[in-house]
C-alpha cells in the first residue's frame, strides 16, 4: 500500500475544513479499518464503535499528521491503539472466549469436500486459538497474516524495529502452534 | 544450524523472504531432522489457514454513519485557523523573493521584467486561490471573499512575523463579524468565540 496523490489531496482539503473530502477518506478507508479492528475486538458492534472512534481521533488530529509517513500507516496505528485501549477498558484481553473469534469468515476454496471440511476445521481452530493469545501476538499476526502488511509497514504501525517485528512474529506463530497443539489438534 | 536459526528461517520462508542460500540451508536441516520437517509443515499449514480466511464484510452504511457522526462534531481546534493559508503565503513570499533576488543579481533588465511578471502571476494566483477558498470553505460571497483578500494582501510580505499573523487574523475576524459569519467560521475552525472576541478587541485597539 502506498500513499496516493488522492490521499494527499483529500487530507489537504480536509485540513482546510472541506467536510466532503473527509467524508471521502472515511468511505475509502472504513472497510480496511473495520476489517482490522474486527479481528482485534470481540464483536461486530464493538468493532463498529471502535472504527468510529478511530475516525473521530483522525479528524481531531488531522493537523498533527506529518506526511513523512503514509496515511494508511498512521490510520492503522490509530486503529490498533484504539482497539488496544478498548480491550483494556473492557478488560477483555484475558477474558476473550473461544467463540469470540468464531465470526471470522471462511473461504470455501477446497478441492474436495473432505479437504474442505479439514480446512474449515483448521481455520476454525486457528481463529479460536487466536483468542487465547496475548494481545501483542494477536495484533502482529492480524497485521501480517490477515492484513498482509510487510515487516516495514508493521514496524511503522507498531513503532517497533524491524528486528522486533521479525522476532515477535516468530514467537506469535510458535505460541499459536502450541495453542493449537494444546487443543489436541496436532496442527 | 541451531534451533533458533531454524525457527528464524522457517518464519522467513513463510513470509517469502528466504535467500537461495538460506533455502538450501533450511532444506538441508529438515532433511536430517524429521521433527523439524514436521514443525515446518505445521507452521505452513497454519499460514495457509490464515490465507483462506476472507476479510470481514463491512456493515452496510457504516462509512456513512461514521462520517455523519464525526462531521456533526465541532471542527477540531486549530491554533490559528488561517495558519495553513499563511504557510502558503510564506511559500509564495519565498518564491517572489528568490525571483526578485535572482533578477537583481543577474542585473538583466529583461530578467527583472520576467521576475516581475512572475510576481504578478504568483500574486494573481494567490488571490484566486484565496478567493475560492473563502467562498468554498466558509460560504462567503465573492464580494465578501474579496474583502478578506484585501485585508490579507498587505500582510503577504510580513506573514512570517507572529505579531503580524495575529494582527491579520484579528482583522479577518473583525470583517467576518461584520458579515455576521463569525459564529459559523468559529464553529468550522474550532476557534472559540472567546478567542475570536479577544482578537477582535485587540484589532480595535490597534486601529
Amino acid at each position: 500500500m502506498a500513499q496516493t496523490s488522492t490521499d494527499r489531496e483529500l487530507l489537504r482539503r480536509s485540513r482546510d475544513g472541506d467536510q466532503d473530502s473527509f467524508r471521502q477518506l472515511v468511505e475509502m478507508y472504513t472497510p480496511r479499518v473495520y476489517g482490522l479492528v474486527r479481528n482485534l475486538v470481540r464483536s461486530q458492534t464493538e468493532a463498529e464503535d471502535v472504527t468510529q472512534e478511530v475516525f473521530f481521533k483522525v479528524y481531531r488530529k488531522l493537523d498533527t499528521f506529518r506526511e513523512d509517513s503514509a496515511f494508511y500507516t498512521w490510520l492503522y496505528r490509530v486503529a490498533v491503539n484504539a482497539a488496544t485501549d478498548w480491550l483494556k477498558k473492557r478488560r477483555q484481553d484475558r477474558a476473550l472466549q473461544v467463540g469470540d473469534f468464531g465470526a471470522l469468515p471462511l473461504a470455501d476454496g477446497a478441492d474436495s469436500p473432505d479437504q474442505g471440511l479439514h480446512n474449515k476445521d483448521l481455520r476454525a481452530e486457528v481463529r479460536m486459538a487466536m483468542g487465547h493469545l496475548p494481545e501483542k501476538f494477536r495484533t502482529i499476526l492480524v497485521l501480517r497474516e490477515l492484513e498482509g502488511l510487510q515487516y516495514e509497514e508493521i514496524s511503522a504501525v507498531l513503532r517497533i524495529s524491524k528486528g522486533t517485528v521479525e522476532s515477535r512474529l516468530f514467537r506469535a506463530r510458535a505460541k499459536l502452534k502450541i495453542e493449537l497443539e494444546r487443543r489436541h489438534l496436532g496442527a | 544450524m541451531n534451533r533458533e536459526d531454524f525457527e528464524k528461517l522457517v518464519n522467513r520462508e513463510i513470509d517469502g523472504l528466504l535467500t537461495p542460500e538460506e533455502e538450501a540451508s533450511l532444506n538441508d536441516y529438515t532433511s536430517r531432522d524429521s521433527a523439524a520437517a514436521h514443525e515446518q509443515r505445521s507452521l505452513h499449514k497454519i499460514h495457509r489457514a490464515f490465507q483462506q480466511m476472507d476479510r470481514h464484510e463491512t456493515p452496510v452504511g457504516l462509512a456513512d454513519r461514521i462520517a455523519d457522526h464525526v462531521l456533526s462534531e465541532p471542527a477540531p481546534m486549530r491554533r490559528f485557523s488561517t495558519l495553513g493559508m499563511l504557510n502558503k503565503v510564506a511559500a509564495t513570499i519565498l518564491v517572489i523573493t528568490v525571483i526578485g533576488f535572482g533578477g537583481w543579481w543577474i542585473g538583466s533588465a529583461n530578467q527583472v521584467a520576467a521576475g516581475e511578471q512572475d510576481e504578478v502571476r504568483i500574486l494573481h494566483q494567490w488571490q484566486e486561490n484565496t478567493l475560492q477558498l473563502w467562498q468554498d470553505s466558509y460560504g462567503l460571497t465573492k464580494s465578501q471573499a474579496w474583502q478578506i483578500v484585501e485585508i490579507k494582501r498587505p500582510f503577504l510580505f510580513r506573514a512570517t512575523d507572529e505579531a503580524n499573523k495575529l494582527e491579520c487574523e484579528a482583522r479577518v475576524l473583525t470583517k467576518l463579524e461584520e458579515f455576521g459569519l463569525l459564529e459559523r467560521y468559529c464553529k468550522k475552525t474550532g476557534t472559540t468565540l472567546q478567542e475570536a472576541g479577544a482578537l477582535i478587541e485587540r484589532a480595535a485597539k490597534t486601529k
